[in-house]
């Protein structure tokens, strides 16, 4: 007689039910996610994205400086207007100067996200704030409130955010038209709204998506997604990078030699 | 007319404050992690025009200065209230009070460029932020959107040979005082609009003490072997602010900046 | 002997003989390779392309070189053209170009002859990548594989060639690369390649890799479909079949043999080109020869 056979009913039946339950939502590999007293996942720490896209968004080839890359936009297409393809293709032919970041301008979301350089988040129940290496860039994204009342434009927008599940969805808008998506020319209105979404999968891993809207310049709204990579090195800090003070150094009070 | 009489009162008020009886223990509550917690929104007065002498700072309010406060000094050691600089370093300065009001592209303050302001500076231009979060202590600016991260976790400086324009702050809390020391500055911000000025061997150590519910008081004992003949202290005292509301706007200062400094280069002036 | 034993014995006999007889490619379903985990026949190993396509990588269609080319570079005399013919498709070994593309090449030839600019010295001289076909035809190769991967490593310019084996689809048409991009799949013992995606300068004419050294050019809709035949275990019948529409016109075809290197212990060695790359005293020999006014082309038949 088989073992099964010489369980109790109700113990097979439990047994059967268990197995068919979902696992608890584990981290893929590394070991369970660090979490916060609130039971979110805490992203507290300094994180980098490792990727061409601050150049080029879309797949491209390589040019003197600028490494190839496959691109970070789901289907590799921005469904511009008419008008906004046209305006793109010049932007991108003035790029070496018409480019806000060669002006050393705030990057915008999500450019700040995937520049070559690191950022710091720091996570509170109400609110999370992200301190970037570039251009001392700094947003606050309060967290279960709503934007103030409009009209108004940041270079950075205005973010709102919360929770769902194990992911913090960030919802953005009151920006400039003033920011570029990359150094190609890919640009948007003061209408833009960004709706991003930070899902840790590990605890040195994050996938990052944003979804892109804006109605004056898209015909329908378009996705973005990329790893952060969490920056491990032993008292690894943010820097600074006071892109528009380089070589404008003053020099008449330093010390003799 | 109300905003600047309201500033120079409080103006006379952080001077005053030097002269005060020491205030009774304040026990501040405690975040989660244990620091004594002293977060919001903070209202200085605003950039100093000039540390050593109080006279011109009623500039920024009606573009007058205030004989009333002449002499009246933020640095409190040596007592004469004057920075103790090396001679070489009081010659390089003596230019400046003369071009003060329209000064050549050197003598612009780093800070109406739109650079960080460095320590201590960053803690007296406009409204400020602290923020708490756990290992922690953030100070955000609204002028520029500046900041300075502030671990209170033990960890060490960074190398010598990086220099920032914040420095490197390490920090610990003695009691109810937020100890910090500032290392790996450069030598490219200023304490006020006149150049007081230090060289990038500069170190700082701040004391920030809350001493009510709405008030700090704030101590940053500087060193500079290269540019001073002693350490000096500087000392002034942080109000909360009561009606800024809770959140700090965005300000982008070189984005619409960059017509200024064309201005400045009328010919003849270089 | 009893009828059942004749009968065998004629049997025994019709496949002796039909196994003595039979071509290659039958041999070719006998191979059996030792297999890798993920199931990917075993090629790992050095390789080389065989004596027979020595000189096609200077031209597909002539080979190299002439009596003068082989005394300054120190080649046997003997050594001219090709052992094989290489194009097995247009049968008459020629690359079917199109008329424009005639004249351009004949562009290419000239300035060869004589270079006045950096562009006009043969890519290959100038240490670019090679891309596919090419850099089958130059120096040893080593063949790698780990799960659902074919890489080969080339000496020549320390290049090398990632082919997924695992159905993956092609990287987006926006990331063109000199090497183009690879997939691969294996019937049987043949590995199928196919390369799309290569890059491509409309303005330079001479910003990219050439299929060989006479001015074979393309554009950026190159197809190349390669059939790496393993038929025993130290041999590839290699064929390509090299497709553009825009420059040719028709679909050709190269085929020969690779070939396995038996060296005991080779190791493929560092080739620094760029860094011992000098193309000033050829620039200089250019602009005399093109002060003489005499525009000769370069090849290896025309006197």
């Amino acid at each position: 007689m088989s073992i099964m056979a010489r369980l109790p009913g109700w113990m097979i039946a439990t047994l059967a039910l268990a197995s068919l339950l979902p696992a608890p939502a584990a981290a893929q590999g590394s070991g369970p996610l660090p979490r916060t007293a609130d039971g979110k996942p805490d992203l507290s720490g300094i994180w980098q994205a490792v990727t061409t896209a601050n150049w080029n968004i879309q797949a491209h080839s390589a040019e003197k400086d600028v490494p190839a890359g496959l691109g970070i936009v789901e289907g590799d297409e921005i469904p511009y207007q008419p008008w906004a393809a046209a305006k793109k293709r010049e932007n991108f032919a003035n790029r070496a100067t018409a480019d806000p970041d060669a002006k050393c301008f705030l990057p915008g979301v999500p450019r700040a996200t995937y520049l070559p350089f690191p950022f710091q988040i720091f996570q509170t129940p109400n609110h999370i704030a992200i301190t970037y290496e570039y251009v001392h860039a700094v947003r606050r994204i309060f967290m279960n409130s709503s934007h103030p009342r409009g009209p108004l434009e940041f270079w950075m927008g205005d973010s709102r955010g919360r929770w769902e599940g194990d992911t913090l969805v960030v919802d953005v808008v009151y920006f400039t038209n003033q920011t570029w998506f990359d150094r190609a020319g890919n640009f948007h209105s003061e209408a833009l709204h960004v709706v991003e979404r930070y899902t840790p999968i590990t605890p040195y891993h994050i996938n990052y998506e944003a979804t892109i809207e804006d109605p004056k310049v898209f015909t329908r709204p378009w996705k973005i997604s990329l790893p952060l990579y969490r920056r491990i090195e032993k008292n690894i800090r943010v820097l600074d990078y006071e892109c528009y003070a380089f070589g404008l150094e003053r020099t008449w009070y330093r010390p003799p030699e | 007319m109300l905003l600047p009489v309201l500033v120079l009162a409080s103006l006379i008020a952080v001077v005053d404050a030097r002269q005060q009886e020491p205030a009774k223990p304040y026990a501040p509550p405690r975040t989660a992690d244990g620091q004594p917690d002293i977060q919001g929104i903070y209202n200085p007065v605003g950039t100093f025009y000039n540390i050593e002498d109080l006279e011109y700072q009623s500039l920024y309010q009606n573009f007058k200065p205030n004989p009333s406060l002449s002499g009246k000094s933020l640095i409190i050691d040596p007592p004469d209230g004057k920075i103790p600089y090396q001679a070489w370093a009081a010659e390089k300065r003596k230019p400046i009070y003369q071009l003060h009001g329209d000064p050549t592209p050197q003598y612009v303050d780093p800070n109406a460029q739109c650079w960080p302001q460095g320590v201590p500076r960053h803690m007296n231009n406009r409204e400020f932020e602290i923020f708490q979060p756990p290992g922690h202590v953030v100070i955000f600016n609204m002028a520029h959107h500046s900041y300075r991260v502030i671990p209170v976790d033990g960890s060490p400086h960074i190398p010598e040979a990086v220099k920032l324009w914040q420095g490197d702050s390490r920090g610990r809390w003695e009691g109810n005082t937020l100890v910090v020391d500032v290392t790996n500055n450069n030598d490219q911000t200023w304490f006020d609009v006149m150049a007081s000025f230090h060289s990038d061997a500069m170190r700082v150590t701040e004391r920030m003490t809350p001493v009510g519910p709405d008030r700090i008081e704030y101590r940053a004992v500087i060193t500079d072997p290269k540019v001073y003949t002693r350490p000096w202290t500087f000392a002034i005292y942080f109000n909360r602010s009561k009606d800024y509301g809770s959140e700090l706007y965005e300000e982008a200062c070189v984005e619409v900046n960059d017509r200024n400094m064309e201005l400045l280069k009328r010919p003849g002036r270089n | 002997m009893s009828t059942r034993l004749r009968h065998s014995l004629r049997v025994f006999a019709l496949v002796l003989v039909l196994w003595w007889a039979a071509p290659a490619s039958a041999a070719a379903q006998n191979w059996s390779p030792s297999r890798l985990p993920d199931g990917q026949p075993d090629i790992q190993g050095t390789w080389e392309g065989s004596a027979d396509s020595a000189n096609a990588g200077h031209s597909l269609e002539e080979g190299c070189c002439d009596p003068e080319h082989n005394k300054m570079q120190q080649r046997a005399a003997s050594n001219i053209g090709l052992r094989k013919q290489v194009i097995i498709d247009p049968p008459n070994g020629r690359i079917p170009f199109q008329p424009w593309a005639i004249e351009k090449r004949r562009e290419h030839l000239i300035n060869l002859e004589a270079p006045t600019e950096l562009q006009h010295i043969e890519p290959e001289d100038r240490c670019s990548l090679q891309g596919v076909p090419r850099s089958n035809l130059r120096g040893p190769i080593q063949i790698l594989q780990s799960p659902g991967q074919v890489v080969m490593l080339f000496e020549w310019v320390h290049a090398y060639r990632v082919i997924p084996v695992d159905g993956r689809p092609h990287a987006p048409k926006g990331a063109a690369t000199w090497q183009g991009d690879s997939r691969g799949r294996w019937e049987g013992n043949t590995l199928v390649v196919e390369a799309t995606n290569f890059r491509f300068d409309p303005v330079g004419y001479n910003k990219q890799p050439w299929i060989d050294s006479h001015g074979t050019f393309y554009t950026d809709s190159l197809r190349v479909v390669e059939r790496w035949k393993f038929v025993d275990a130290n041999t590839v019948d290699y064929e390509a079949t090299i497709e553009d529409p825009k420059v040719f016109t028709q679909p050709w075809k190269i085929a020969y043999q690779i070939q396995r290197l038996r060296e005991k212990n080779f190791e493929l060695i560092e080739e620094g080109c760029w860094e011992g790359v000098s193309v000033s005293n050829r620039l200089e020999a250019g602009r005399i020869a093109a002060k003489s006014g005499k525009q000769r082309i370069h090849s290896h038949t025309e006197p």
